[in-house]
């Protein structure tokens, strides 16, 4: 993962490679806390780079979006790829999720 | 009031309003999927997948109760049982009880039938007033909300005895070497029994197969108030149980609001049992011939796990969680 992004008050987390157990679950877990304690209300990840997700990262995700929800904040998800898209869907999540193919429409809908 | 001015029929779409209703009315403040007026009506329009039964006073609909077929088990669950509270008392449940037992057995692709009674009352009905009486074999350590608050629910299994299939025992299990389970669970049942090797299979459940969701397969809702995740499956490279269910507890953190953890653990996996013990969750119920593989069936143990600090709401079934308590606690010591 990579250093957070921000724009017009939305936090972008990029998230490379794989979200994993063994690889940026923990991550984005600290990542989103951090913003939180910082503030941050509207936070997008980036998928984009993203090309697996196990129950593991599927779990921090929906974590996250609770978490947001709770904070009275919104969470969403950018560029799923389809290997991505898949897995929310046989995970029955992908209806949980706010999911947008490119950023300024993302920043539209989440301003 | 009596049961003979009741009506039981099949539930047909144009009911739908009316059990949404009946279940707002009496689980208002609950995780019951049934107070939402699109969710009835989506079952109902599932034919041969969802199965409904109706009371009624003319156009007014007094109680239902259902039974859900899980395919991947070809076991049915008894569901939505709801009475209206004018209606308590006038045996409209068991009368409803009675419908969806033999409607359950005189289907082609139906095995056992599960229960989960919440109450004294469901208990009784389904296991003293209907044929064949179901047993209790535990509870589920509270996975479900109602009223504002999470409550056990028992779990109870029934089997007809014209239908027959191969169970497997393997010698090394908990149904052989616990004298709780046997005594308390299995000779009751008389369930047909050989001796066999059981499958590499850790966890059972329904999950869509799909070579990259693992390794943990699960159900889960985030905005489900009862906050429950079931574990369904293990589809990872790992062999050894301990290191399997340390992946298990670390991948459980990611899902750090799940209030109430389950899954059914094949019953010869003791040391993945005891792992998972180690983590805090305790056996609560034993599932007889639960996982179905090749034909043949063989049994689970219910694992669950709470990390919610208030105790459950038992309603007036104390006695008997505290009785399975005690007795599957021996089964792992």
């Amino acid at each position: 993962m990579t250093e957070p992004g921000r724009v017009d008050a939305i936090v972008i987390l990029d998230v490379a490679g794989r979200l994993t157990l063994e690889e940026g679950a923990a991550t984005l877990r600290e990542q989103v806390r951090q913003q939180l304690a910082a503030g941050e209300r509207k936070i997008l990840v980036d998928l984009s780079s993203c090309d697996y997700i196990d129950s593991a990262g599927l779990g921090e995700l929906a974590t996250t979006l609770i978490r947001l929800q709770n904070a009275g904040g919104r969470f969403a998800l950018l560029g799923a790829k389809k290997r991505v898209r898949d897995l929310l869907r046989i995970s029955q999540l992908l209806g949980v999720f706010e999911i947008f193919d490119d950023e300024a429409q993302a920043q539209a809908v989440m301003k | 009031m009596t049961t003979r001015t009741h009506t039981l029929r099949a539930a047909r779409p144009d009911d739908a309003g009316q059990i949404a209703d009946l279940f707002q009315l009496v689980y208002a403040e609950s995780s019951h999927p049934c107070k939402s007026l699109e969710f009835v009506a989506q079952t109902l329009r599932r034919r041969h997948a969802d199965v409904w039964h109706i009371g009624a006073q003319g156009d007014r609909i007094t109680g239902c109760m259902g039974m859900l077929p899980h395919r991947w088990n070809r076991s049915w669950e008894f569901v939505r049982g709801v009475t209206h509270p004018e209606f308590r008392g006038s045996g409209l449940a068991t009368e409803l009880a009675q419908r969806a037992i033999d409607d359950a057995w005189a289907s082609d692709d139906c095995d056992l039938i599960v229960g989960f009674p919440r109450s004294r009352t469901i208990y009784r009905i389904i296991s003293e007033m209907v044929t064949p009486g179901m047993k209790l074999t535990g509870h589920d350590g509270g996975i479900n909300i109602a009223g504002g608050r999470r409550e056990y629910h028992l779990v109870a299994v029934s089997f007809a005895k014209q239908k027959r299939f191969a169970r497997v025992v393997p010698d090394s299990s908990l149904a052989t070497t616990i004298p709780f389970v046997k005594e308390a669970i299995l000779d009751p049942l008389d369930l047909p029994r050989t001796s066999g090797v059981y499958p590499p299979a850790l966890i059972t459940g329904e999950y869509p197969h799909h070579p990259d969701y693992g390794p943990f397969t699960f159900h889960y809702h985030p905005f489900c108030p009862s906050d429950s995740l079931e574990i369904t499956a293990y589809t990872g490279p790992k062999h050894d149980p301990v290191e399997i269910a340390a992946d298990l507890v670390r991948t459980l953190d990611s899902f750090a609001y799940a209030r109430h953890v389950r899954m059914a653990v094949l019953a010869d996996k003791l040391p993945f049992q005891r792992a998972l013990q180690s983590a805090g969750f305790a056996m609560t119920a034993y599932l007889p011939a639960w996982h179905l593989q090749n034909g043949i069936r063989y049994d689970c143990v219910l694992m669950t796990r709470r990390t919610s600090a208030e105790e459950p709401a038992d309603h007036g079934t104390r006695d008997l969680i505290d009785y399975f308590n005690a007795g599957y606690a021996t089964c792992l010591s």
